[in-house]
């Protein structure tokens, strides 16, 4: 690392919830995705749903200490850079490389908070503490793409939608990051869940 | 002389009359008659109420049936020609019905028992496809054959348009035997038992075909077999009207499909809450290759370039791909156009052979719908377009001559180089000359360049090509020197 | 066999900074010495078609003379070692390119832009001329990852268009380095979101509506950029009657949040008015857009 990361904790949660909400928007990835894909109709639009279990789901993010909440973020975006590379031929080239450059910036910024994180004086930030045994999130594994075209074209539309869903899920538990700050109050799944 | 009322006599092979007769009404069981045929040998036989004879020569044969036992009947005598025989074959029976499920083929396989016919005969076999659910046929073809006294195996050979998986498909086949010699009547034979093919059947709802690529224009069915009731079906976004077919399997015949998008055009059948699919690949056989040209820069390899002409819409693994195969040296070289992108060249490298000049190159451009190809003869040492000459480097011999060097990277010791050089007097019209040398080992090549003016600033250019001439290389850099001064005259 | 040279001179062709001083050294084979029968005391040195003064020269020693050059003004010229041979025959025996010129200044003012749409160009000014051949290399890096160079072409020296995607939320540090044969120096290093860089592209004007109850209002519609999801934008909306030159601001604090519509009050009625928008990040961070196209509209006839 080249040491340039930004110390203002608020600064940079702030940049991570514009990084999600942006990251969510399917108009990024999924939507030119479909569109090159043929996939545009109502149909078969209404089929692309995110399947259980290529993202972590929201109950486990929120049950998550905030340095187990990036490392979970940073690896599974990780395999989907992984996963991004392996599906050039059936990507638009330029979603994928913004998205590619997306995500290394997220990243970026990950590791800037997780550094900031273990030097902080805050017991909240730098120790993480999770309510009970927090479910440690099955490592994400890439989805087995079908071989017939029509199914893998759902499945990677799946896995896509999956990815912005998964966004939006970040998003909102670091939203939850910047409601708690100023209270100095645990990072608890029933808080999460009462927002629900 | 009467006929007997009904009396039917069919063969089969021409080698046995089966004839048979309608015993009159009273008659007791197990009746029996003596028949008599007035020819050569006055033959007799008994027998019950059909009779085997063998093959009467044409014209009439004066038959005589005499009752021994039964009552109700007297003896008889009728005329018995060839023209009241019938000959029906046998009724045919198919060895085998396979199916390749991938390319939707038929395989019908079946013995003509040729052995059992006396003599050579065309004849004509007539084969029909059917679906299952109203037994509609769906194709009825006739195929011609000889009997040549032996017993031959046939195969047929049938692409369905409608995927074999979309409904059980039975063959039968019958013939016709058209022998000249046969005076009597010829009828086809009954059809022979219905073989079927069918998809195993599968809980999972599939559609079919799966990832086919048609030619674009064409017709093509597709087909949902499920057990589930489908609502509807469209291509791309268009709607199509649902043919049905066994159980709850439909199918949609799409008419003049036009040239997928690369990413193909999606089919999708819906049932209640779910979705099942398949893409079509829709595109053309490759264009011939046009532009076809072959040239070297070095003797050392040589690059052919083309221009793939009319797009295929089929890309990534269904992409044309394109040989350029060398006949004299059987060599051949393979490029893929999955990876090309649109404003790539297209373009294969081939390695110069040596002491061969001439070579005859055929570029194969082949994808799933067909396979074309373009020719081009050369004579390498007069397809060379030399690189750029590089190392250019100036030396006085006196203040009016210069020697010129530069490198030319080649193997051109067998052919002959024709160089200009460019010669610029600062702020004054250039000149032009031309120099010819032979082709050296080392690529450094040395020229003279005299009835220059002392003690002035020239630039100087080189390019080169071959004689004969096939293209002019880049001009070099510029390289600029000084010429010495002149020796004051005494 | 190509002639050998029969001196060689030290420093081989050389860039010299203005204002310095130069030194050369023509060394004389032994062999052309022989040939020649000449020394060091034969040597003359000539600048193009000048000859150098002889107050400039000093013989080293038998082989060697060596020639001067205070305060080097700006040139590019052709120093050369010649010989007068046989005490009649001059001749030119070695010659090196002589350049001046000037070390490259710290690039200043370094500042960059993000085109809706497009890729990060920055630009910077370069200081003095230098006179020689300069390149401008535009570094941009994250904390955890360094970019490719951005080499600015020879003929726009002043600026550079990555070739990387922007990417917002993330702060990015950029510099500029300048270099060419006298020295290298970068410029103040600036850290930033790239967010903060965007120009958008202008809004699209929808509609322009009267009302047939308020003849004094028309109402704008219009449409802008995709990033409206995720930021804040502000408006600038200018209208004019249709004869009018200049044109009225809508007052800013009205239009200071994201929104896609707006009605104009106190128009006279029955008037054609012009209407444009631009628009520009809420916190002024940024570049306004470009000013929509125009688009017209009637007010209502007065009852």
């Amino acid at each position: 690392a080249t040491g340039k990361c930004s110390g203002k904790y608020h600064e940079l949660l702030l940049q991570l919830q514009r990084q999600a909400d942006l990251m969510q928007n399917p108009s990024t990835l999924l939507d030119p995705y479909i569109h090159l894909q043929g996939l545009h109709s109502p149909i078969l639009k209404g089929s692309c749903m995110e399947r259980l279990g290529d993202f972590p789901s929201e109950d486990v993010l929120w049950r998550l200490s905030r340095q187990d909440f990036l490392w979970t973020l940073n690896t599974t975006l990780g395999l989907f850079l992984r996963m991004l590379s392996a599906l050039q031929q059936d990507l638009p080239k330029a979603a994928q490389q913004q998205a590619e450059m997306n995500i290394r910036g997220l990243g970026n910024n990950i590791h800037c908070m997780a550094q900031l994180l273990r030097g902080s004086s805050d017991p909240e930030a730098a120790e993480p503490t999770r309510p009970g045994p927090g479910p440690t999130p099955p490592p994400p594994s890439l989805p087995m793409l079908p071989l017939d075209t029509f199914k893998r074209k759902l499945r990677i539309c799946e896995f896509l939608q999956g990815y912005h869903r998964f966004m939006r899920r970040a998003g909102q538990v670091l939203r939850g990051w910047g409601e708690r700050q100023g209270r100095n109050r645990r990072h608890s799944p029933l808080r999460g869940l009462q927002r629900a | 002389k009467r006929t007997l009322p009904d009396l039917k006599c069919v063969t089969n092979n021409l080698q046995v009359w089966n004839c048979s007769w309608r015993v009159p009404s009273g008659t007791g069981r197990g009746a029996a008659y003596e028949v008599c045929i007035e020819n050569r040998s006055h033959s007799c036989y008994q027998l019950e109420k059909d009779i085997k004879i063998p093959p009467l020569l044409p014209g009439d044969y004066e038959i005589t049936v005499n009752p021994l036992y039964g009552f109700g009947s007297s003896k008889s005598k009728f005329i018995l020609n060839e023209k009241n025989v019938s000959l029906i074959p046998e009724t045919p029976e198919i060895l085998n019905l396979s199916a390749d499920f991938s390319t939707s083929t038929l395989h019908l396989k079946w013995n003509d028992k040729g052995s059992v016919f006396p003599h050579y005969s065309n004849v004509i076999w007539e084969i029909k496809v059917l679906h299952k659910k109203n037994m509609e046929i769906v194709k009825l073809v006739t195929y011609s054959t000889t009997l040549n006294g032996k017993d031959t195996v046939h195969h047929w050979n049938w692409t369905s348009d409608m995927p074999l998986e979309c409904a059980i498909h039975y063959v039968g086949i019958r013939c016709y035997i058209d022998d000249p010699q046969f005076s009597g009547r010829k009828e086809w034979s009954n059809w022979s038992l219905l073989k079927n093919i069918s998809w195993p059947p599968d809980s999972q709802t599939e559609v079919f075909p799966q990832d086919r690529v048609v030619l674009a224009g064409s017709d093509i069915t597709v087909c949902c077999v499920t057990q589930e009731r489908v609502l509807s079906a469209q291509i791309g976004s268009t709607h199509c009207p649902l043919i049905h077919l066994d159980g709850e399997n439909v199918a949609i015949k799409i008419r003049n499909i036009s040239a997928s998008a690369s990413s193909g055009t999606n089919v999708v059948f819906s049932v209640e809450d779910n979705i099942f699919g398949t893409v079509v690949f829709a595109g053309y056989p490759p264009d011939i290759p046009q532009k076809l040209n072959c040239e070297t820069y070095d003797l050392k390899e040589i690059i052919c370039t083309w221009n793939p002409g009319r797009p295929t819409s089929l890309e990534g693994p269904r992409s044309t791909s394109y040989t350029l195969f060398e006949s004299f040296s059987g060599k051949y070289n393979r490029f893929s156009g999955n990876k090309v992108s649109t404003n790539e060249s297209y373009q294969l490298f081939f390695q110069i052979l040596s002491n061969q000049e001439i070579y005859n190159f055929t570029l194969n451009a082949q994808n799933l719908l067909g396979q074309t190809e373009s020719t081009l003869l050369i004579n390498v040492t007069e397809k060379v377009h030399p690189r750029i000459p590089t190392s250019v480097k100036v030396k006085d011999i006196n203040s009016t001559a210069v020697t010129l060097s530069w490198h030319l990277p080649g193997n051109f010791t067998k052919i002959k180089l024709l160089c200009q050089i460019k010669i610029n007097k600062t702020n004054s019209e250039h000149e032009l000359r031309s120099v010819t040398m032979r082709g050296v080992e080392s690529s450094n090549y040395l020229t003279t360049v005299d009835k220059l003016n002392p003690y002035t600033i020239y630039t100087f250019r080189i390019r080169c090509s071959t004689d004969p001439f096939w293209k002019w290389s880049k001009w070099s850099k510029e390289k600029q020197y000084l010429t010495k001064e002149a020796i004051p005259s005494k | 066999e190509l002639i050998v040279p029969c001196a060689h001179i030290h420093p081989e062709s050389s860039v010299v900074q203005i204002g310095s001083n130069f030194t050369a050294v023509c060394v004389l084979k032994e062999k052309c010495m022989d040939d020649y029968h000449v020394t060091a005391d034969d040597i003359f040195w000539k600048i193009s078609r000048a000859t150098v003064s002889r107050d400039q020269y000093t013989v080293i020693n038998r082989t060697s003379s060596s020639v001067t050059f205070l305060n080097i003004p700006l040139i590019n010229v052709l120093l050369t070692c010649n010989i007068r041979m046989f005490g009649q025959i001059n001749r030119s025996v070695y010659g090196i390119r002589i350049i001046s010129g000037l070390p490259p200044e710290k690039p200043e003012n370094l500042s960059c832009i993000v085109n809706e749409e497009k890729k990060m160009m920055c630009q910077w000014d370069l200081g003095r001329e230098t006179h020689l051949e300069t390149n401008y290399t535009l570094k941009s890096e994250w904390a955890t990852e360094k970019f490719e160079d951005c080499k600015a072409k020879r003929d726009t020296p002043t600026s550079c268009t990555v070739n990387y995607p922007p990417v917002y939320f993330v702060n990015i540090e950029v510099w500029v380095e300048a270099e060419n044969a006298l020295g290298k120096v970068a410029s103040d290093h600036i850290n930033f979101d790239p967010i903060d860089k965007v120009k958008f592209n202008p809004p699209h004007i929808l509609s322009v509506n009267n009302s047939k109850e308020l003849s004094s209002i028309l109402k704008l519609t219009w449409s802008d950029s995709r990033f409206r999801s995720f930021i804040t934008l502000k408006y600038d909306i200018q209208y004019r009657t249709k004869d009018a030159s200049t044109w009225n601001q809508v007052p800013p604090e009205d239009t200071s949040s994201t929104r896609s519509s707006f009605t104009v009050q106190d128009l006279k009625p029955f008037t054609e008015y012009v209407f444009r928008i631009r628009c520009m990040k809420e916190d002024g961070k940024g570049f306004w857009s470009d000013w929509s196209e125009e688009a017209s509209g009637i007010t209502y006839e007065d009852r």
